[in-house]
């Protein structure tokens, strides 16, 4: 079968990272479930493909690769020409690109991981450390606000990774983490949520994940 | 010869050009004792336009009229450059976008606004016509824009100067939140648009009007073509931005700190003084203003901004203070000020210094400039020591300042 494998849960935020990428290339793919409630990420077997127990991880033929967001770059630039250009045409641009995914995983995923781990996952979460977080996001977010104010995405004028990396995150913070009144008080920010959340490849993974 | 714009300030036709000039690197100048309905009734100006309309520019080979033209032109100056697509389909299609948004939507709204100002006669049915067509031209336009983020191609042409000046007149007079909420692609495009820098550089701060202006009773006095232009109003107030014509001038009352006793004080002398000291700026300047201070005359005020905590980006934060000083301008006369901008990390804090003619802070200024009311103002006691050597400090750009490294400091003088 030669269809590339996605381990993961699709209700959880790496996973749906890599199969979002899947979705806006067209890339045929297959989801073997792995339990995150029972943690079937961290039974032997599954170790074996990701050390930290940690999802997703995939396997395509001989291939077999974790972290969502290398995962994400392979599959962008391997189907560069099927699909959503989500690398840009040059060099140059890619850059751009590059440099704000590099954003989302040291500024943005840095605040809003343990946000949501806190507000979703804990039981009693430390209402302090929520606090201090929520204001480091509305630093990060203002920066996104200026950004959006001159440009309709993050890397320019075309939908690319750079916003799609954004969006599982994105979602837990519109969603469950009831911290949506940070994005909708940000006009750009705000539009850039509703316009990426519309694309057809999102939709779908919405009906993927059933909420 | 330089290249010159005749215009009034704050014509959105004319910006067109301007923006050009700013994507092809070229020099336009545009003099500012150009006076609305005396220059451009001259018969100079009427052999360069017949009609008397502005924008006109003036080439070394003769003038041109017509703000498209004007732009066409500028867009070709000075070598290869995108603003006019980059095959024939593509320039096909700025002009086809181009001609679209003069007749869809410029004509629209010149429709819907020019009677409320005045400029032609109001009817309930032209008006209602009017603002049906220019949503049929904007659905259009939000459609184009669902799955482009610029009119032709991937950057911005000639298509998307024309068409976003047009929107600005709309957005500027007519157009209220409400009222183009029902086309998010144009909000999102105009937006996005027209806070890039070149067109910033151009028309500055934008905002959106808040309301539809009144429609003017019959019998007001409506006589824009006789009228000379007064010193230009702040662009920021958008009820009174006008297209070619001119709102009749209410009749001008005497500004009250002329009224006031005279001082041994004259402020240009300090603004002199302040700008001409190259080296020992305490010794010479402080000093001198020290020396020609009148504190019956004229008084001193400390402000601080209400909301540094908005301040987290530092152009945004210079851009406020700039536009701030841009809508002092009304006070140039009375009025010197420098504004600190502090901190060598965000959030900024914005603090100023100013001198104002009189005992108080002018009521004009109050009245006028919405940014007053975002500072605490309190009046500087010097005959306190400490107060006396924060005016200097404030004056001479001290660094650091109350422990802080300086961004920047503007002055208004």
């Amino acid at each position: 079968n030669m269809v590339v494998k996605l381990f993961g849960q699709i209700k959880a935020g790496n996973p749906q990272r890599v199969l979002l990428c899947f979705l806006e290339k067209g890339i045929e793919f297959e989801v073997i479930h792995v339990d995150l409630n029972t943690f079937e990420q961290k039974k032997p077997e599954y170790l074996l493909r990701q050390p930290f127990g940690q999802v997703p991880a995939i396997e395509d033929g001989d291939l077999k690769l974790f972290e969502s967001r290398a995962i994400s770059r392979y599959y962008a630039t391997k189907y560069a020409d099927q699909g959503t250009d989500l690398l840009g045409k040059t060099l140059e641009q890619r850059a751009i690109v590059e440099q704000w995914m590099e954003v989302e995983a040291n500024y943005f995923n840095v605040v809003v991981l343990p946000l949501v781990i806190n507000i979703v996952f804990t039981p009693k979460f430390d209402v302090a450390l929520v606090e201090e977080l929520k204001v480091k996001l509305d630093k990060v977010l203002d920066v996104y606000e200026n950004q959006l104010a001159m440009n309709r995405y993050l890397a320019g004028a075309e939908f690319s990774l750079a916003d799609l990396t954004h969006m599982p995150g994105m979602r837990y913070i519109m969603n469950e983490a009831g911290l949506g009144s940070m994005i909708t008080s940000r006009e750009n920010v705000n539009r850039w949520w509703n316009e990426m959340s519309a694309r057809p490849a999102w939709k779908k993974l919405m009906e993927m994940a059933a909420y | 010869m330089a290249l010159v714009l005749h215009t009034y300030k704050g014509n959105k036709n004319a910006d067109k050009a301007l923006i050009a000039a700013e994507y092809v690197g070229v020099k336009i100048d545009v003099p500012s004792d150009f006076a609305m309905g005396v220059t451009n009734k001259t018969p100079e100006f009427l052999k360069m336009n017949p009609m008397g309309k502005v924008p006109v520019l003036e080439t070394p080979e003769g003038p041109v009229f017509e703000s498209n033209a004007i732009a066409r032109y500028v867009s070709r100056l000075n070598g290869e450059n995108s603003l006019n697509g980059s095959s024939l389909i593509e320039y096909a299609h700025v002009e086809q976008w181009s001609d679209f948004s003069t007749l869809e939507i410029y004509g629209n709204i010149l429709k819907w606004f020019g009677p409320r100002m005045g400029f032609m006669p109001y009817s309930a049915p032209g008006e209602e016509a009017a603002i049906s067509a220019l949503k049929r031209g904007l659905d259009a336009l939000n459609t184009h824009l669902t799955s482009n983020t610029y009119l032709v191609g991937h950057s911005i042409t000639l298509a998307d100067i024309i068409t976003v000046c047009n929107l600005n007149l709309g957005f500027a007079t007519v157009m209220t939140k409400s009222f183009t909420s029902a086309f998010p692609h144009v909000e999102r495009y105009f937006w996005t648009v027209i806070n890039q820098p070149n067109f910033k550089k151009v028309v500055g701060d934008v905002k959106q009007t808040e309301a539809v202006p009144p429609i003017k009773k019959a019998g007001q006095p409506a006589k824009p073509k006789e009228e000379p232009k007064k010193k230009a109003a702040p662009a920021a107030e958008a009820p009174k931005v006008v297209e070619e014509e001119e709102e009749a001038p209410k009749p001008k009352a005497k500004n009250p700190l002329d009224l006031l006793p005279p001082s041994p004080m004259v402020l240009d002398e300090w603004k002199r003084l302040y700008s001409n000291t190259k080296s020992n700026f305490r010794e010479v300047a402080i000093k001198g203003f020290w020396d020609m201070y009148d504190p019956e005359g004229y008084s001193l005020w400390f402000c601080d901004y209400k909301y540094n905590d908005e301040n987290m980006v530092s152009f945004v934060t210079l851009n406020k203070v700039g536009g701030f000083l841009q809508r002092m301008d009304l006070a140039r006369k009375y009025a010197f000020g420098k504004m600190l901008i502090c901190g060598s990390e965000a959030p900024f804090k914005v603090k100023g210094l100013w001198l104002f003619r009189g005992p108080e802070i002018p009521k004009f200024i109050m009245d006028e400039v919405y940014d007053m009311e975002l500072y605490e103002w309190t009046k500087a006691d010097i005959s306190d020591e400490a107060q006396k050597e924060r005016v200097s400090q404030m004056i001479e750009d001290a660094e650091p300042f109350e422990g802080e490294a300086l961004l920047d400091a503007k002055c208004f003088k």
